[in-house]
């Protein structure tokens, strides 16, 4: 990892955390990506992306979360977004339409609750 | 000796004036006697005026008169007495006078002739006047009786005391020479002693008369060899004389040398054997003492030669030493083997790398430029080379074996040594000397001397060579070659190798960019020189770029590079370093400074430069966990900062204020640019025939925003974080809202992304992007020159929707060549500047 991205994971009660912070690009997407799935164990019922801390996102981040989409519909696991509203990361996530394939939330709370629910 | 000059002419005149006086008193007298009537006085009378004259004036010259003019004396005194004979008229005592002369006077001072003639000439004068006149008269008969024998006893007790006298002088002549003088019978016998010869013989007068020289003063076994050479003197006819050395023994036993002259001398018709000697003690002292003093100074002259010789070799080693490159080594020595060996030419011929053969590598008088080949085997010195050993060469020969370089130069005498380092034939050393110098084995010897101590030196040069030339590469390979084109900054830097005869430095350098537009620069020294600190700022920089990319702050950084320099650098070794981090879109600097020279910041509107202080730590390498800060300073539009090392600022024997100030006027002084300042520093700073110490600079600034920028980038997905700190600093200065920047940011990042793919994974192709700025917004184009992939999948459609979502106008023109990309955007802060 670089100083430009960084990604530290976390499970609380059955939910992995991941939070991405930094700029995600061509240069450390792919990467971040691979950290995460590999921070996953096979018995979490959800994984909760969080872009709190993340200050620029393109299309690779965009391509590395769809990606994960798919990972995660193989094991019957779910994927939360966290993106502030408003902010570059947000807009975005809003342009590509990412909300089709999973929801995203304003704060990490309402994501863990979900998920937790779920 | 002639026996006439026995008593010397004064003696001769002196008696024959005697005899005329005598033989006119004789006429004087009788004419005052009563006489005969038949006496013819007037005859008489004049014969005895004219004989008192010739007397008086024989008396007067004296022994002015010769031989010749004597003997007409007596002829005319004889005729005279006739005359005066006859005028008597009777026979006279005057003829008894004559005769007593002519047999006591003309034999002894004349030869026989000239006494037999005037004998003959009396007689017969004497038989005329008998004939002549009747016999004797009374008177006549008394005076013959008497006065004849009266007058002979006066003549001889006169010349008696005239013989005495020179006798007498010759003895004194004899007693006042400083030469021993004694004569000698034939058979050894003394028979004269003079007082040298008693005080250089030790014996008087008395007790050698009469006794044998040999037996009293020669030792016992050379008395047989004395005796032979008396014999020789006495049985030579006539004068003869030997001049010998002899070794003498005093009565008293002491000896000494003498050089004798032992003459045989006839006299009286005895011969007697004159010999003088002279005392050879002094003289020999004196030999003895200039031999030893020729000794002394041939010791002298051969000690100087040595020393010279060993000075000689001094000269050598000492230039051998004072110079490690081969060349210079070469050069110095050159004139040096010259000198020492006294020759007119000396060259170093040096075996070319794994061939059979030499290039001229150093020579006196020739052109050094001119590297002439020899294979071994050609000319002398190839057969030098060939055969190993030394080799000395004179005319007439030289002309087949010399090289024609050699001949020109009228070279007649030739040496060559073999040069060998390691068992291994490095090249030949060669001295020529033209006429007449001639060298000799003891030349070749000194040469051979020489040219171990060349070979000697050969070998550490080059030891020290191929040491420098791999630190200096090495160094080199740790430089950047060239500077990143890093968006929104201008970078330069230069680095000046210490001049040509010193180590390398351990001065180095890095320019790292990072993520986000950010960039990194280094500047550090590594104590020491040559190939350990070169390895050292390889393990320094390779190091330090990792921490970086690790991502850690400017002070972990130090931190972590301080525990590999406390743990892998040897004792006493440290490192200097300062790390400065520079984000353009900010326009912030931070810095940590591990006792480096402190970064210089220029103003950029004409404000005089400053130095940057904050910051300052221990050097890396010092303290187990030093506390490393970080310090921050903004850097304007236009602003330079200066990294660089201690090189640029220490001069010896000056404090090194007096080289940050002039660093800072020169600063103040240089043109705009970095690349222009980093000229200029290098031109006022550096020393006149290069510098002592390696000098580094890095010069970098905060470059003014325009309405257009223009740059070329790696197309490596890490160019992107680049791309967007750019353009963020480049759309700060219109106005706009953080939301457009984001927007144009995210499209350009998207577009610049679709550049990089194009080119491929891992290419080392370029993209160029281009951006402008009008009254209402912003066109930027982006340029690949890779192949156009068309949209495959999502992925890639996501990339293009979000340019044309977040742009006005998009156009994407693909062509064999590559692919344009233009985007348009009106900015709603644009019009506002």
């Amino acid at each position: 990892m670089t100083e430009l991205g960084n990604v530290e994971v976390r499970e609380e009660e059955g939910v992995v955390v991941a939070q991405v912070s930094g700029e995600l690009d061509l240069s450390n997407s792919p990467a971040t990506g691979k950290a995460i799935e590999a921070a996953l164990p096979a018995s979490a019922r959800a994984l909760v992306v969080d872009f709190t801390g993340l200050t620029f996102l393109d299309s690779s981040g965009v391509a590395m979360l769809f990606g994960l989409v798919r990972r995660l519909g193989d094991h019957r696991q779910q994927l939360h977004v966290v993106a502030p509203e408003g902010e570059a990361v947000g807009r975005v996530l809003e342009i590509v339409d990412f909300g089709r394939a999973a929801p995203v939330y304003a704060v990490l709370d309402a994501a863990l609750d979900a998920a937790r629910g779920a | 000796m002639h026996d006439s000059e026995l008593f010397g002419p004064r003696a001769r005149a002196t008696s024959l004036a005697a005899v005329l006086v005598a033989i006119a008193f004789i006429c004087l007298v009788t004419l005052a006697l009563p006489h005969d009537s038949e006496l013819r006085d007037p005859g008489l009378a004049v014969a005895a005026v004219a004989l008192l004259v010739l007397g008086g004036l024989v008396h007067r010259l004296g022994e002015r008169l010769d031989t010749r003019q004597i003997g007409g004396v007596v002829v005319v005194g004889t005729l005279l007495a006739a005359l005066a004979n006859y005028a008597v008229g009777t026979t006279t005592a005057a003829f008894g006078l004559l005769f007593t002369f002519t047999a006591l006077y003309a034999f002894y001072f004349f030869d026989l002739r000239f006494a037999l003639g005037h004998l003959a000439l009396v007689g017969v004068a004497y038989a005329i006047q008998l004939a002549v006149n009747p016999g004797p008269s009374a008177a006549t008969r008394f005076l013959l009786v008497v006065g004849t024998p009266a007058l002979v006893g006066l003549l001889i007790a006169r010349l008696l005391r005239v013989v005495r006298a020179e006798t007498a002088r010759s003895r004194r002549v004899l007693e006042t020479t400083h030469d021993a003088y004694a004569a000698l019978e034939l058979d050894g016998t003394v028979v004269e002693w003079n007082v040298a010869a008693e005080k250089m013989f030790g014996a008087s007068r008395a007790e050698v008369l009469g006794r044998n020289f040999g037996e009293l003063f020669y030792p016992h076994e050379e008395v047989p060899a004395y005796r032979e050479r008396l014999r020789v003197l006495r049985d030579a006819d006539e004068v003869s004389g030997q001049r010998f050395e002899a070794e003498y023994r005093r009565p008293d036993g002491t000896t000494f040398p003498a050089e004798v002259t032992l003459s045989r001398v006839e006299g009286g018709g005895r011969a007697i054997l004159a010999s003088f000697a002279r005392d050879l003690t002094d003289e020999r002292l004196r030999e003895t003492e200039q031999a030893e003093l020729a000794r002394e100074q041939a010791a002298r002259r051969e000690a100087e030669h040595v020393a010279e010789m060993v000075s000689g070799m001094q000269l050598l080693v000492d230039a051998a030493l004072a110079h490690t490159t081969t060349d210079g080594m070469m050069n110095a020595l050159i004139p040096r083997v010259r000198a020492v060996l006294g020759a007119d030419a000396a060259s170093v011929l040096l075996r070319e790398e794994g061939r059979d053969s030499l290039v001229v590598r150093a020579s006196t008088g020739g052109d050094p430029e001119n590297r002439r080949r020899i294979d071994f085997g050609e000319y002398f010195t190839g057969v030098v080379a060939a055969e190993r050993r030394p080799m000395l060469e004179q005319d007439p020969r030289l002309d087949e074996v010399a090289d024609p370089a050699m001949r020109e130069a009228g070279v007649t005498s030739l040496m060559g040594v073999p040069l060998m380092v390691d068992g291994e034939l490095a090249g030949v050393l060669s001295v020529g000397a033209t006429a007449p110098r001639r060298f000799t084995s003891d030349d070749l010897g000194m040469l051979r001397l020489a040219a171990d101590r060349v070979a000697l030196a050969l070998d550490h040069a080059r030891i020290y060579e191929r040491e420098h030339r791999i630190a200096e590469t090495l160094q080199r390979s740790l430089l950047p070659e060239q500077m990143p084109n890093l968006p929104g900054m201008g970078v330069s830097a230069r680095y000046v190798p210490a001049a040509s005869e010193a180590e390398v430095g351990g001065d180095w350098f890095d320019v790292i960019p990072m993520p986000g537009g950010r960039v990194g620069l280094v500047m550090g020294d590594v104590a020491g020189k040559g190939l350990s600190a070169a390895s050292m700022v390889g393990s320094l920089r390779s190091a330090l770029r990792a921490y970086v990319l690790e991502g850690h702050a400017p002070a972990v950084v130090l931190e972590q590079l301080n525990r590999l320099v406390w743990a892998e650098l040897e004792e006493s070794q440290m490192a200097t370093l300062i790390y400065v981090v520079f984000d353009p879109v900010e326009g912030r600097l931070s810095w940590v400074n591990a006792g480096h020279l402190p970064p210089l910041r220029t103003a950029g509107d004409g404000a005089p430069a400053e130095f940057l202080h904050g910051a300052r730590s221990v050097p890396l390498g010092v303290l187990p966990f030093p506390a490393y800060e970080e310090a921050t300073a903004d850097l304007g539009q236009g602003s330079i900062v200066l990294l660089y090392t201690d090189g640029l600022v220490e001069r010896p024997g000056s404090v090194i204020d007096i080289g940050l100030n002039a660093l800072a006027r020169a600063v103040d002084e240089a043109p705009e640019g970095t690349d222009a300042l980093c000229d200029h520093l290098l031109r006022e700073l550096s020393p006149l025939g290069g510098a002592a110490d390696d000098v580094a600079l890095l010069a970098f600034c905060n470059e003014p925003v325009t309405d257009r920028f223009e740059f070329e980038l790696p197309a490596q997905p890490e160019s992107l974080s680049s791309v967007r700190g750019l353009v963020r600093r480049w759309l700060r200065q219109t106005g706009s809202t953080e939301q457009e920047i984001a927007e144009v940011t995210t499209a350009c990042g998207e577009a610049c992304a679709n550049a990089i793919e194009h080119a491929g994974a891992g290419s080392s192709s370029s993209f160029e992007l281009e951006g402008k700025l009008d009254g209402s917004g912003v066109e930027v184009v982006v340029r690949d020159f890779g192949v156009w992939r068309p949209e495959r999948d999502d992925d890639h459609g996501r990339g293009l929707g979000l340019m044309n979502t977040l742009m006005d106008v998009v156009e994407v023109t693909p062509s064999p060549e590559g692919t344009v990309v233009r985007m348009q955007r009106r900015l709603n802060g644009a019009g506002t500047r």
